[in-house]
């Protein structure tokens, strides 16, 4: 059933707690959707997975000293604000990334809502998608967690759980690299949360969702490294 | 194949070639169809050319191949169920056909088609192929194929739900760009996707599949992240005063929009009145019937006792009356005569201007190029006619629904014929004359000359004019004798087509006697000759035009009394 559609008699559902919602992300997300998609929105459904995803980022950047970072932090220097930099790199850094997990968040429910209320002819709230969207960070956070680890275990900053671990030897340029670095474990697994997500919100079946998701998050993406 | 269901497609479609020879007595079918067979016998004639061995280059094939492909998937579905006469409903649906042979006798005619596609295909690219022979039979299984798919796609799109039916066309749609974008990336190298895509920036785009210290590892972000915290050259006052500013607006439109919700007026009635007068300007417009109705209901005007106007003169004055209401119309055209005549004019003032800072053109052919070059800018004068004829409606556009009024007046039918394209030929001509003037100050044709070229333009408005109405009158009579309104571009093309070609005649001779006749007096000879016959081809045109007219009432008594 689709999440705007409730009935007013019908007893109040009761609640799972918001840390057992984002631990059962991990092993049932489709109950948890059901849940979310019955009940009324909570700012804090997505708020605090946002944060997580942030806080758990800045850890790995700080785990990164990758020579793109390098580069990026001379390009400033060489415009001449080196005397603003080194004591606040840090603290850019993590406001860089604590927005981005905002933006993202944010960008990720509107294509959700949109591909529902396009493509698949549903209509649910966008508040209902930013749920969806920030709940799914559990699995981002997890996911930094893991490539912190890969990259402290393995000494690779470019180290990451997905298939161009076995093409470590390609430039970082190279399109077959970032075609299989793509295919992150992490990934997948996002886009097949919010593809569960999609498919309890807009009352479709999971493959027609899935369809688009993927089609969206994985195929657009190779696309497009293709494409260019 | 059943043998019953054969014979009915045989039976029909031999009824359906003798129903069109049959149609090839109307005139405008017969041009529509020596149109299309002198087209495909052009092309047929050039086939050896190189632009037809580009047409058959694999990236070329490829991709009207995948335009086969897709474009038949797709209609098909979009057409859910197939198509059939409703003849056959009765008929085929109801007999003890199987579902296999009623499909098959569906594809039958799309056999055919393919069949004389594959012909046509292997007889204009035959010079291009090294096996044209197996070319052709290619192109024609590929079409089967392509029928097949649609058949298929429409059966399966009406088995399906609406729904399921929308979300799939969707999906299809979906599938189709990226297939077609990466076409044109492998076949033609064009890059549809901006070199920006490819910024770590880009990854937010698909957050939460990203890793976000990867994505925002980018110089354009942290230097904009550097600026919004102060360390990229504003400070914490300029923040604030942008801060201000911006709240300042915000809390304008904030009072503004508080201000608009506070109005108690009612804005239903209003809104009412105007949606109505706005409908019915659309539908006037739509209609073909220009102005208010404030304008529509204008006073009369009074019949001037000038002898011109009176007899069948009076239906020019009547489109001189409705010239002078509609005033939008004739803005339009004064707005689009003023920009095309004030290039023409500047391109002359620069002539001129040129000539004189640099001294007059030197060497034998220094007069001949200016003639050439005023003559040019005469022609480009003459092709305003094609531009304007358009824009005043003031002949059988407007009165083709008076048809049957216009039979009661005591006039005759080449009076009438007359009438109706004088007034459009006039504003043309008034028009034209925007333009003449500038020419005729700074090329001082020669009087013979001169004389030819201002006989010229009216021979142009008044054949344009001519052809259009003979256009208006056929679909007036048409919708005046309840058939159904034939507005089809095809029809319309053919208009434009022979509004070129009566033209033809004048300026093939004129071309004709102007490269043979030297001297002085040559190219004079030439414009006289070509002036004399397009007024004869206009007289023809008008004597034509008169001869429908009186024919459409001949042949709707001859419907009356044989009812």
């Amino acid at each position: 059933m689709p999440a705007s559609v409730q009935d007013p008699a019908a007893p109040p559902l009761a609640t799972t707690p918001l840390p057992a919602k984002l631990a059962n992300l991990l092993a049932c997300p489709g109950e948890v959707f059901e849940e979310v998609a019955a009940a009324p929105a909570r700012a804090r459904n997505w708020l605090v997975p946002t944060l997580l995803v942030a806080l758990a980022s800045i850890v790995l950047a700080a785990a990164l000293t990758s020579k793109n970072q390098a580069a990026a932090v001379g390009q400033i220097i060489e415009a001449g604000k080196a005397e603003t930099l080194p004591a606040r790199w840090q603290m850019l850094s993590a406001m860089t990334i604590t927005l981005a997990a905002f933006a993202g968040t944010g960008w990720s429910a509107l294509v959700l809502w949109l591909i529902g209320r396009v493509f698949l002819n549903a209509r649910f709230s966008y508040w209902k998608a930013v749920e969806v969207a920030g709940l799914t960070g559990s699995i981002v956070a997890l996911g930094a967690v893991v490539t912190a680890l890969l990259v402290a275990a393995s000494g690779d900053v470019a180290a990451r759980p997905a298939l161009s671990l076995l093409a470590s030897g390609l430039p970082a340029d190279n399109p077959v690299r970032a075609v299989l670095g793509v295919l992150n474990v992490f990934h997948l697994w996002t886009t097949a949360v919010l593809a569960i997500g999609l498919s309890k919100l807009s009352g479709v079946s999971f493959k027609e969702a899935a369809f688009w998701v993927f089609g969206y998050w994985l195929v657009f993406r190779l696309a497009l490294i293709l494409l260019c | 194949m059943n043998r019953a269901l054969l014979y009915l497609w045989w039976a029909l479609l031999r009824r359906r070639a003798w129903r069109f020879c049959r149609s090839l007595r109307r005139p405008t079918t017969l041009i529509a169809v020596v149109y299309a067979a002198a087209l495909i016998g052009v092309l047929f004639y050039f086939r050896g050319n190189e632009v037809f061995g580009q047409l058959v280059k694999r990236q070329v094939l490829l991709g009207g191949a995948l335009i086969m492909l897709c474009g038949s998937v797709f209609k098909g579905f979009l057409q859910r169920g197939l198509a059939f006469e409703p003849a056959d409903l009765e008929f085929v649906f109801t007999s003890p056909f199987t579902q296999r042979q009623i499909l098959l006798y569906r594809l039958l005619p799309l056999y055919l088609y393919a069949v004389i596609q594959g012909v046509v295909f292997g007889a204009l690219f035959a010079p291009h192929f090294r096996h044209p022979l197996l070319a052709a039979a290619c192109m024609t299984l590929f079409q089967i194929a392509c029928f097949h798919l649609a058949t298929a796609a429409a059966v399966f799109g009406g088995a399906i739900s609406e729904r399921l039916h929308y979300r799939l066309r969707w999906m299809m749609l979906g599938a189709f760009f990226l297939l077609g974008a990466l076409y044109l990336r492998v076949e033609w190298e064009i890059k549809l996707v901006p070199a920006f895509v490819m910024s770590p920036l880009a990854q937010l785009l698909f957050y939460p599949a990203a890793t976000l210290p990867d994505a925002t590892n980018s110089p354009v972000l942290q230097r904009w992240i550097l600026g919004l915290a102060g360390g990229g050259g504003m400070s914490l006052p300029a923040l604030l005063r942008a801060a201000l500013s911006l709240a300042g607006f915000g809390l304008g439109a904030m009072v503004s929009l508080w201000g608009l919700l506070r109005i108690k007026a009612s804005v239903f009635e209003p809104s009412l009145g105007s949606t109505t007068r706005l409908a019915e300007e659309r539908l006037r417009v739509r209609q073909g019937r220009a102005g208010s109705a404030g304008k529509l209901r204008a006073r009369s005007a009074r019949l001037p006792g000038f002898p011109l106007f009176q007899g069948v003169g009076a239906l020019v004055w009547k489109n001189l009356v409705v010239a002078r209401r509609s005033r939008r119309e004739l803005l339009v055209a004064l707005a689009f005569v003023g920009i095309y005549s004030t290039f023409l004019t500047a391109l002359l003032w620069k002539f001129h201007q040129l000539e004189t800072h640099t001294g007059p053109i030197s060497g034998q052919d220094a007069p001949q190029v200016k003639l050439t070059f005023h003559l040019g800018v005469a022609i480009f004068i003459a092709m305003l006619a094609f531009f304007l004829q358009r824009m005043f409606p003031f002949d059988f556009r407007r009165d083709g629904s008076h048809l049957l009024g216009f039979r009661t007046l005591p006039m005759s039918p080449l009076g009438l014929a007359l009438a109706e394209v004088a007034v459009p030929s006039l504003l043309v001509l008034a028009s034209q004359a925007v333009g003449l003037v500038p020419l005729l100050i700074f090329a001082r044709f020669p009087w013979p000359l001169l004389a030819l070229l201002l006989l010229g333009y009216p021979a142009i408005a008044l054949g344009l004019n001519s052809v259009w109405n003979l256009h208006y009158l056929l679909a007036a009579t048409r919708q005046t004798a309840g058939a159904p309104q034939s507005a089809s571009p095809v029809g319309a093309v053919m208009v434009v087509a022979l509004s070129f070609l009566v033209f033809f005649p004048a300026i093939w001779t004129g071309e004709r006697l102007g490269g043979c006749l030297t001297g002085p007096n040559g190219l004079s000879i030439a414009i006289g000759t070509a002036v004399a016959i397009q007024l004869a081809v206009d007289l023809m045109l008008i004597l034509a035009l008169a001869e429908v007219f009186q024919r459409v009432e001949i042949s709707r008594e001859a419907r009356g009394s044989g009812r």
